[in-house]
C-alpha cells in the first residue's frame, strides 16, 4: 500500500458547491446591470483566469472586480457576495476531518489570494480542519492543472509528491497532479471517495 | 504534461430550472428550521477530527 502523508483536496464541488446563480443575482441587485453582463465582463473576459494565476494582488482585484461590475464594490460587499456562493458539502468535509486522524489535510484551489486572506470568513468549516495548509493557486503563480502549482503547494504543505493524494473533480486537474508525481483521485462522490481512501488506510 | 483545457464551472451552462427546483428545496428546509448555521456545523468537525463519533448537528 503506497503511504500517503498528505491529502490535498479541491474546493469547489468537492468541500462545497458553488452557487453562480445566487452569487450573480446578487451582483445585479447591487450594481443594477444584468446578470449575464456582469458574467461576461468578470467570468468570461479572462480576468477571474489571471487573479487565479497570481498575476493581481487583493487590492488590484477588487478594483479590477468593481470596475468590471461596473460598481465600486467595497471589500465588506465582495466577502458578503462571495459567501453566499459557498455551500459547504458536510458529507465531505466530515470525510476529510476523519482523514486528519491517518494524515495532513490541505485544500488546494484555483483562487485568488483575497479568497485565502478571508478564508475563515469565507468557508468557516474549511479553515477550521486545514488552518495555515489552505491554498489558493494564485499564492504559487499558476493555476491547476499546471504542474508548477502541485509541487509547490506539495512543498508548502511540508510533504513530498509520492506521498501526497490529490483529491478534484476535474479530471484534467488530477492528471496534472498525476504527471507531477502526486497519487490521484478523480472525485465523483462520497462512496467512491470513501472506498478510494479505505485503499490508502486513510479511511476506516 | 497536463494542459487539457477542460469547462471549469464559470463556464458550464447553467440549468435554471435546476437551479429553481434546488434553491426552492433549500429555502423550503430552512424556512422549516433545518438550517444548520456555520458554527455548529464547524464544531461537529472539529470533533470528529479529534476522532470522537459524534452525531451531525441538529437545526
Amino acid at each position: 500500500m503506497q503511504k500517503i502523508s498528505l491529502v490535498l483536496f479541491d474546493m469547489h464541488d468537492v468541500l462545497c458547491r458553488y452557487d453562480r446563480k445566487k452569487r450573480l443575482d446578487d451582483l445585479a441587485r447591487m450594481s443594477g446591470r444584468p446578470a449575464d453582463d456582469i458574467f461576461a465582463a468578470i467570468w468570461t473576459s479572462g480576468f477571474e483566469g489571471e487573479a487565479d494565476a497570481g498575476k493581481l494582488d487583493a487590492d488590484a482585484y477588487l478594483a479590477g472586480f468593481g470596475k468590471r461590475l461596473g460598481y465600486p464594490i467595497t471589500l465588506r460587499e465582495w466577502l458578503d457576495n462571495r459567501k453566499l456562493a459557498t455551500v459547504p458539502m458536510p458529507e465531505i468535509l466530515a470525510i476529510m476531518a476523519a482523514v486528519k486522524q491517518h494524515a495532513k489535510v490541505a485544500v488546494l484551489t484555483n483562487n485568488h489570494t483575497l479568497v485565502r486572506e478571508h478564508l475563515d470568513f469565507l468557508f468557516p468549516e474549511l479553515f477550521a480542519l486545514c488552518g495555515d495548509d489552505s491554498y489558493v493557486s494564485a499564492q504559487f503563480g499558476a493555476a491547476k492543472p499546471d504542474l508548477a502549482v502541485y509541487l509547490r503547494c506539495v512543498a508548502a504543505a511540508g510533504g513530498t509528491p509520492a506521498e501526497t493524494l490529490f483529491i478534484d473533480d476535474s479530471k484534467a486537474n488530477v492528471d496534472g497532479a498525476l504527471a507531477a508525481g502526486l497519487q490521484g483521485h478523480l472525485f465523483t462522490g462520497a462512496a467512491a471517495l470513501r472506498i478510494a481512501l479505505q485503499g490508502y488506510g486513510l479511511a476506516d | 504534461m497536463a494542459n487539457a483545457k477542460e469547462k471549469s464551472i464559470f463556464e458550464i451552462p447553467l440549468d435554471a430550472a435546476e437551479e429553481a427546483r434546488l434553491d426552492a428545496l433549500a429555502d423550503a428546509e430552512i424556512d422549516a428550521g433545518s438550517g444548520v448555521d456555520h458554527k455548529k456545523l464547524r464544531e461537529w468537525l472539529l470533533q470528529l477530527a479529534k476522532g470522537r463519533k459524534v452525531s451531525p448537528p441538529a437545526a
